[in-house]
């Protein structure tokens, strides 16, 4: 009898001690990782789940405006440029779809000047350019807030852009409609790019500071096909229902250009990831990005 | 006295307060989260009538007048750009041909049809951009036709039309694996 109490005592600890394990670890951010290489992007993106049954509605970020100048290195023919945008895809039957926005920042070492798009790309299909930032202003400008929007089951996407300047004023540009997309998205994408240009990639140019390039990085999901829910950050769920929010840095380190370039990212649990950026030893000598799936 | 029940129930009560927090966690705290919720950056009045105008742009009443302005018609002509294009765009709104933009930039709120055509020599027709993958060819000419309109009621208003070459006619911003060979003791440390 006693033996029979004490076993029954000793499994009920077992049991809630099993109960409490299962909660903490349920609380905590379950994280898988995988690491895909390109010669063109860096940053990370977000798996939030296949559709239809998920869908991911809408990401957001801020972009921070480059000053760009001439390159550390530069093999004197391609494009000099920088494109840092926000995005969400999915891969469907090994094509993918592709929807970003950001800006795009050019260096033309002949005469000294820069441009600076700010454009939408429904990738496999050409980009769009919903305005241009006058290179005069690439100073006062704190930050490009980019926000894009797909409800579920329609054949357009919204993407909004507002510039605020550091002196504390704020310019909507303006919000479009891009027509097409006959996705939903399971990806958000928080990338720094060089990009295509004429057929080559372009070469990265350099900076003389470390720079931010993205904060306030959030992305939201639908719980049904009729509503998009807000969430408290520290009510989402990594590999649940709901996206999780994130901070994220890009930071480009100036003395290391040449052989690293670095990309930082803080998941919302305070922790720090580090993804390194390693040149391509090849023919065209690019830089090799890395990014990661959290 | 206490029981020798005791711990266990007070272990029971702990759990059972673990588990309340965890469910808390994971459902809306308050009313405005589990509300529609329409996400920074996009106003539902900009978004109705972007649609509005989107959905409007199709209809045969604005085609005819596009297709009759003045200034549209010297446009066509000088880049060779045929109204059946103009139209396909119009109604089949493929993506990156054609984009609907409301803007208040200049104080005014307004709105902007993007028209964009390409074509791979400059002495063919123009196509819309969309049928030209990016990656996938290089193109010889690429513009882009900004119809500015004005939204009263279901019509649509012209009121300015201008083109300019597109600048990121053979820019992409996709993707560019790197060969599996030149990642060998790449890490993520």
């Amino acid at each position: 009898m006693n033996i029979n109490k004490e076993y029954r005592r000793i499994l009920a600890f077992q049991i809630i001690i099993l109960i409490l394990f299962i909660s903490t670890a349920m609380m905590l951010p379950t994280e898988s990782s995988s690491t895909v290489y390109s010669q063109n992007w860096g940053g990370y993106s977000v798996y939030y789940g296949s559709p239809p049954s998920n869908r991911l509605a809408f990401v957001s970020g801020n972009l921070k405006v480059i000053d760009i100048s001439q390159p550390n290195y530069w093999d004197g023919t391609s494009h000099i440029a920088l494109a840092p945008w926000i995005g969400m895809s999915l891969y469907s039957n090994g094509n993918p779809y592709l929807l970003q926005a950001g800006y795009n920042a050019e260096y033309f070492p002949s005469n000294g000047s820069r441009r600076y798009f700010i454009w939408v790309e429904l990738y496999p299909y050409p980009p769009g350019i919903l305005g241009i930032i006058d290179t005069t202003l690439v100073n006062e400008i704190d930050y490009i807030a980019v926000s894009l929007l797909k409800y579920p089951g329609q054949s357009n996407a919204y993407v909004s852009i507002s510039i605020y300047f550091i002196n504390g004023t704020k310019r909507d540009l303006g919000v479009v409609i891009v027509n097409g997309v006959q996705t939903e998205f399971a990806y958000a994408h928080f990338i720094v790019e060089t990009p295509t240009i004429d057929n080559i990639i372009a070469t990265l140019p350099s900076f003389h500071e470390n720079i931010t390039i993205f904060s306030n990085v959030v992305g939201y999901a639908y719980t049904n096909d009729l509503e998009l829910t807000s969430y408290n950050v520290n009510t989402l769920i990594a590999g649940g229902n709901y996206i999780r929010e994130i901070l994220a840095q890009c930071v480009i380190d100036p003395d290391n250009i040449i052989n690293n370039l670095y990309i930082y990212y803080t998941i919302f649990t305070g922790t720090m990831r580090i993804l390194h950026m390693r040149p391509v030893t090849g023919v065209n000598e690019h830089y090799l990005f890395l990014f990661n799936n959290i | 006295m206490i029981s020798r029940a005791t711990p266990v129930i007070a272990l029971l009560a702990i759990a059972l307060v673990v588990i309340g927090v965890f469910v808390a966690l994971q459902t809306p705290t308050s009313a405005e989260d589990t509300g529609k919720y329409l996400p920074p950056g996009f106003r539902p009045d900009v978004i109705a009538s972007l649609n509005r105008v989107n959905s409007l742009i199709s209809s045969d009443s604005f085609i005819n007048e596009l297709l009759s302005n003045s200034k549209m018609k010297e446009i066509m002509s000088k880049i060779n750009l045929s109204p059946e294009t103009v139209k396909e765009i119009l109604t089949e709104k493929p993506g990156g041909s054609l984009y609907t933009m409301y803007t208040n930039a200049s104080g005014e709120p307004s709105y902007i049809i993007q028209i964009a055509v390409g074509r791979l020599n400059t002495k063919s027709a123009m196509e819309p951009l969309s049928r030209y993958y990016v990656n996938e060819t290089k193109l010889a000419e690429s513009y882009i036709i900004y119809v500015k309109v004005g939204l009263k009621g279901n019509t649509l208003t012209i009121t300015d039309l201008s083109i300019k070459k597109n600048p990121l006619a053979n820019v992409s911003f996709g993707f560019v694996p790197a060969p599996i060979t030149q990642c060998r003791g790449c890490d993520d440390s």
